[in-house]
């Protein structure tokens, strides 16, 4: 579970983002919302532990992530917008080396990477060296990495932004498997259609303030337009006169 | 004109990281500056006091300033033809950048004309600035017109090209034979070619001759005893000229000699448009293309057993980097022409002390001068390996940051990494130097105790200092050891060495002098609390101050 107080950060002096405040609850797939420079990455960032909160404080299954321990760390996957890669490991020894970070032992380790290689469809690639691996790869060995200990709570960036189609279905399956054996799921999304069939709940952020959260229904209440989908949501809260400018300026 | 417009973007980059972390920026180069002004001012006084010290010696002091120029640009010239090309195989070939340039209604050669503006700024700015202090210290010194600083920036401008465009041709023509996938690996080969080169420069200066007790004097005989005739076909020579124009007044020694430097560069700026016209793009769509390396299996797995358990893991991340890193594994070859170099000097050191006499003065100098001299080594490959590592995991970082391993453990891996084959390297460097002094068996042990102290401390201010001054943002690691973090772990690690020798080295003296008296077991004693006092306050708490602080900065 996560629980997010009142978080606030500045980058010199900027606040990037204000009084953040939500939930992931066990079992919950909750999908991060906004436009470009909303905060969503600086938000996942500070709930992983990467940037400190200038203000606040986050609690990962009852512990705080402002301790930075061990335990915290062990329960945490954290898969970022830019893959991590290590050019000169094969993906098989990135694998092995990410899971003795997590202490994992070696015996879980090869099992796990047999099982994730199969439903990633990675076989191909993992023993080949990372640098010559395209986009989507990188972002399925990550994927991949992250899952070696088998976090319960998940923080994702963009996760099928560079991925095919096929890839995408596939880890969208994935991780509804995972909210649905009990892990608590973060995810920034720009695709509002994979935020509507994936997530639970929705937080949409905009200018580093939470503008609105809750299921679709609640956000529809919200914006008060009963009928309307998730897109049209999204840009009335987000900016509808941009958007209507915009019309303007394409017709 | 697109190289005007794109040079004014540059420029307008560099106005707007200012803007972009004004304080943050403002402190780095400030202190940046005030280290490279300290540095040149330093330099500056260094050369004055020579001259000083030659004309009180009787030995003209505008012909040894003359010799020590035309020498100190020969012995850099290879180093600046390596510079040149580590700087066009980096800049000129920048991935991102250069796709969209050229997707511009731009000519192509007019961005390599570009980078190439860019490259030579960023390969020679630093030789540039020491020229110039060079020809400060002159002017100065010797009252010339101050036309000299107009002639001697037009001077050093056409000399630096020449040893860039020369860089630039071979990249460019090696990476035209030999697929760019693989041109890094041509650093190999030119680290060895540069390698050879200085070795070359040095043993032309007949080094044996600096190598007395006397010190000063003997370098002063030794410059002015250099020979030098054939040498005036070369660029050093002409700069050389030009500033001695400058000081006779002779306005066609000025001329000829800047219009050598000028006709010669000029010549190898054609040489490099012509090839950039022919080769460029096509070096450049042949550099896209994604090396298909198939990694081995390694045969060292035992190994891993000398680190313990929990750090096996980073160190097989960190050797299989290194091992597969053309460029850094190239780079090791480097440090052969220096271990020779080191050993080709102790020996002359050891042929000096059977003409000289052993001494008890003499000999203690050469034995403590030898240690310095093996840190000094040692120093450079932390340097070169442990200092930046740190900063080469990254944006990695985090992922390590992230887990669920303490990053005491993480920089635990890095001062057994980094100390392992030093220690090594400084006991070869020690007992082979002992064994060709001649030197006994008693003082060799101590010596390689000495040796063990100054490897465990240099490879630990090393991974303290890339902790603490760690830049996660650089393109590639080196770029730390060149920046101002760089000055400041070779003064450190400078000051250690010292302090350390200089601890050792009383009691030894003490023992020379009178035995196992108590004045040698206070010595002892003083040496022994004095080192404590370095590693506990030098190294321990810093060391502390930096893993706490990597833990808490944002990355």
């Amino acid at each position: 579970m996560i629980k997010v107080k009142q978080i606030s950060k500045r980058f010199n002096k900027e606040l990037t983002l204000e009084d953040i405040e939500m939930e992931v609850n066990n079992g919950e797939v909750v999908g991060l919302v906004g436009p470009n420079g909303a905060g969503k990455t600086t938000l996942l960032n500070i709930i992983a532990g990467v940037w400190l909160p200038s203000e606040g404080t986050i609690e990962i299954d009852g512990y705080s992530v402002g301790d930075r321990s061990r335990e915290t760390n062990q329960i945490l996957g954290y898969i970022p917008d830019i893959p991590f890669i290590y050019p000169k490991l094969t993906g098989r020894e990135f694998l092995q080396f990410v899971g003795s970070l997590y202490k994992v032992e070696r015996e879980t380790i090869d099992r796990k990477i047999s099982e994730l290689e199969k439903a990633l469809e990675i076989s191909f690639w993992l023993d080949g060296l990372m640098e010559a691996f395209p986009r989507g790869v990188r972002q399925k060995m990550m994927l991949a990495a992250m899952l070696l200990h088998s976090p319960r709570v998940l923080l994702l960036d963009e996760p099928t932004a560079n991925l095919d189609p096929k890839s995408a279905r596939i880890v969208k399956e994935l991780l509804q498997r995972m909210a649905k054996q009990g892990a608590s799921i973060l995810l920034s999304t720009h695709i509002l259609e994979i935020a509507e069939r994936l997530c639970q709940r929705l937080v949409i952020l905009d200018k580093g303030k939470i503008i609105a959260q809750g299921t679709i229904e609640e956000l529809r209440q919200i914006a008060k337009s009963p009928l309307s989908n998730l897109e049209e949501i999204f840009l009335q809260l987000t900016g509808g006169e941009v958007y209507s400018e915009l019309l303007k300026y394409l017709s | 004109m697109f190289v005007a417009r794109w040079l004014i973007l540059q420029a307008k980059i560099l106005k707007n990281s200012f803007k972009e972390q004004e304080k943050q920026f403002l402190f780095r180069i400030v202190t940046q500056g005030l280290i490279f002004i300290l540095g040149f001012w330093l330099l500056y006084l260094f050369l004055t006091y020579m001259f000083d010290f030659a004309s009180k010696r009787n030995i003209r002091p505008f012909d040894f300033a003359a010799s020590l120029l035309s020498f100190v640009l020969l012995v850099f010239m290879p180093l600046l033809i390596y510079s040149a090309i580590i700087c066009s195989l980096h800049f000129l070939f920048q991935k991102e950048e250069i796709s969209f340039l050229f997707t511009l209604p731009v000519k192509r050669i007019q961005i390599f004309e570009a980078k190439f503006l860019q490259t030579f700024y960023k390969s020679s700015w630093v030789a540039f600035c020491g020229m110039l202090t060079f020809i400060i210290a002159l002017q100065t010194y010797f009252h010339i017109s101050p036309l000299i600083y107009l002639g001697a920036v037009i001077a050093s401008i056409a000399y630096l090209l020449i040893p860039f465009c020369l860089g630039v041709i071979l990249t460019l023509v090696l990476s035209r034979i030999i697929p760019f996938v693989r041109a890094k690996g041509l650093l190999t080969i030119v680290g060895l070619f540069v390698g050879s080169l200085i070795i070359l420069a040095i043993r032309m200066m007949q080094p044996e001759r600096l190598a007395t007790v006397e010190g000063k004097l003997s370098l002063l005989t030794f410059m002015e005893g250099l020979h030098r005739p054939w040498m005036t076909v070369l660029p050093n020579e002409w700069f050389n000229n030009v500033s001695a124009s400058y000081y006779q007044g002779d306005i066609a020694g000025i001329w000829v000699n800047t219009l050598a430097l000028v006709v010669v560069a000029f010549c190898f700026l054609v040489a490099v448009y012509i090839l950039a016209k022919a080769f460029y793009v096509r070096i450049w769509t042949e550099s896209l293309a994604t090396p298909a390396v198939i990694p081995g299996k390694y045969g060292w797995k035992v190994l891993l057993k000398i680190f313990p358990a929990h750090l096996r893991a980073f160190v097989k991340k960190d050797i299989l980097t290194f091992h597969r890193d053309t460029v850094e594994r190239g780079s090791l070859l480097l440090f052969i022409p220096m271990t020779a170099l080191y050993f080709y000097s102790m020996y002359v050191l050891a042929w000096q002390l059977r003409n000289y006499g052993e001494s008890t003065f003499s000999f203690l100098y050469e034995y403590l001068f030898n240690l310095f001299y093996a840190g000094i080594v040692i120093c450079g490959l932390a340097g070169r390996w442990v200092f930046p590592s740190l900063s080469g995991e990254g944006s990695n970082f985090k992922l390590l940051r992230l887990a669920a391993i303490p990053l005491r453990d993480f920089l635990k891996e890095k001062l057994w990494l980094g100390f392992i084959p030093l220690f090594i390297m400084g006991q070869i460097l020690v007992v082979g130097s002992c064994l060709i002094m001649g030197i006994s068996l008693e003082l060799s042990i101590i010596a390689s105790v000495i040796m063990l102290i100054l490897t465990s401390g240099i490879v630990s201010i090393g991974v303290t200092l890339g902790a603490r001054m760690a830049d996660f943002s650089v393109k590639e690691p080196l770029d730390v050891v060149l920046g101002y973090q760089g000055i400041v772990f070779v003064v450190v690690e400078l000051l250690f060495i010292i302090g350390t020798i200089v601890l050792t080295g009383i009691p030894l003296a003490v023992y020379f002098r009178s035995g196992f008296s108590s004045l040698y077991f206070f010595a002892l004693i003083a040496a022994i609390f004095g080192l404590g006092l370095i590693f506990y306050f030098g190294i321990y708490i810093p060391y502390q101050h930096a893993i706490a602080y990597l833990g808490k900065r944002d990355v």
